[in-house]
């Protein structure tokens, strides 16, 4: 009973709802990751550090 | 120890943290700070700022999140992995320690903490508790989240506030008291249980959204009247991103179900926070001689991240945290039990 309700979860969550946030399938990872490192590369890290924080924290969900 | 270490984690609120941050961030960079440590301290204030208002929140908001967030991890008291006195030595301590460390940015940014902590207590807790009182606690949250922060920021980088600070701090908080306003969606069951007189409670979905769509409009052109120098590739950016969400505050207005609701207000928070990077990188780049070109395609990819993990979200909901064990208390017949739907929140 329970495998069928976590089946039922699945499928109404879709399959992608148990990916990392680093999965190589979200290419705003990708893209995300290159922008903050030309940031530090040309010393900007105080935008590359939220750049990289805000990848970490998207597929968490936050009211604000 | 460690459980200490993970209990002030728990308590930061990782994304509500980040979103400070980047208020400090903005308000060093529009302020023209260049130097780190100053930006540092200004983000130690703004730590021990956060952790008391989340241990006041906390400790008023027990019997209420008891039925909101019931089970939720990221409630200590809820969940049982700490006790009120917990809540109030980390509260108390963390008060005292934002007031220390804003003193090393002067005594205009003691003051600015000072109130901050004064308006996190009365919005918390009796006999002020401001939480209780409907659209002026959707004005007095935003004060705390954006302008103590914002202020702190400029502080840091130098004494004084100009007139372009003011306009920038007055989009940034007309924004957020749209954002702010969504919150509500996800507690509107335990608020109208417990008589928390909420702007949502008080008068329904299509004035909350329509409400929080001009808050968000105004502060956006706020926002871009007082940024200096101004910015071509920022202001269509912010046009995208405010065209997104009035869309989706339409979506919202619609009842969608608690589910696809759920996932709208956090896909406007990434709209939001996304737009609060954009703006410290066009400062950012401004203030460090970037040529505009090369500045405009970081933004446009900026852009074009945030709204990849905004239809991320929106399509596909957050990534799942924990487990749903079978009802015999073992895992399921595949050896593995399957995730259970997230529950991961902040407040």
């Amino acid at each position: 009973m329970a495998e069928e309700w976590n089946d039922a979860e699945e499928d109404s969550m879709g399959s992608r709802a148990t990916r990392s946030p680093w999965s190589n399938r979200n290419w705003w990872v990708v893209v995300g990751t290159v922008l903050a490192v030309i940031f530090v590369i040309f010393g900007l890290a105080v935008v590359a550090l939220p750049v990289l924080t805000m990848l970490m924290t998207a597929r968490y969900g936050s009211s604000k | 120890v460690i459980p200490r270490a993970r209990l002030l984690v728990v308590m930061t609120r990782p994304a509500v943290l980040v979103l400070l941050g980047l208020f400090a961030a903005t308000g060093y960079a529009q302020a023209g700070g260049t130097r780190q440590w100053p930006l540092v301290v200004a983000v130690a204030t703004v730590i021990g700022f956060l952790l008391f208002s989340v241990a006041l929140n906390d400790l008023a908001d027990e019997a209420i999140d008891r039925v909101n967030l019931a089970g939720d991890p990221s409630r200590p008291l809820v969940a049982g992995t700490a006790y009120r006195r917990d809540m109030a030595t980390v509260g108390v301590t963390a008060g005292v320690v934002a007031l220390a460390t804003s003193a090393a940015l002067g005594w205009p940014a003691v003051a600015v903490t000072a109130a901050g902590l004064a308006l996190s207590a009365g919005y918390s807790l009796r006999p002020v508790r401001v939480a209780d009182r409907g659209a002026l606690a959707s004005l007095l949250l935003p004060a705390c989240f954006a302008a103590v922060p914002y202020l702190l920021g400029v502080f840091a980088a130098r004494p004084g506030v100009r007139a372009g600070d003011l306009v920038v701090l007055a989009g940034l908080y007309v924004g957020f008291i749209g954002r702010i306003l969504l919150k509500d969606f996800r507690d509107v069951r335990g608020d109208a249980l417990f008589g928390k007189r909420t702007f949502l409670v008080r008068h329904g979905r299509h004035a909350t959204c329509a409400v929080s769509a001009c808050c968000w409009v105004a502060g956006t052109i706020l926002l871009l009247t007082g940024v200096r120098p101004f910015g071509a590739a920022l202001a269509a950016g912010y046009a995208v991103a405010t065209v997104a969400a009035v869309w989706l505050l339409r979506e919202l207005a619609r009842d969608p179900g608690p589910r696809r609701e759920e996932r709208l207000v956090w896909t406007l928070a990434i709209v939001g926070r996304g737009m609060l990077v954009v703006l410290l990188a066009h400062l950012a780049m401004s203030q460090h001689g970037w040529p505009a070109p090369f500045a405009a395609v970081m933004i446009a990819g900026l852009v074009a991240v945030v709204a990849g993990q905004a239809r991320t979200m929106l399509h596909d909901g957050p990534v799942t945290r924990g487990y749903i064990m079978p009802a015999s208390g073992t895992p399921s017949s595949a050896g593995v039990a399957a995730p259970a739907r997230s529950r991961s929140r902040s407040r």
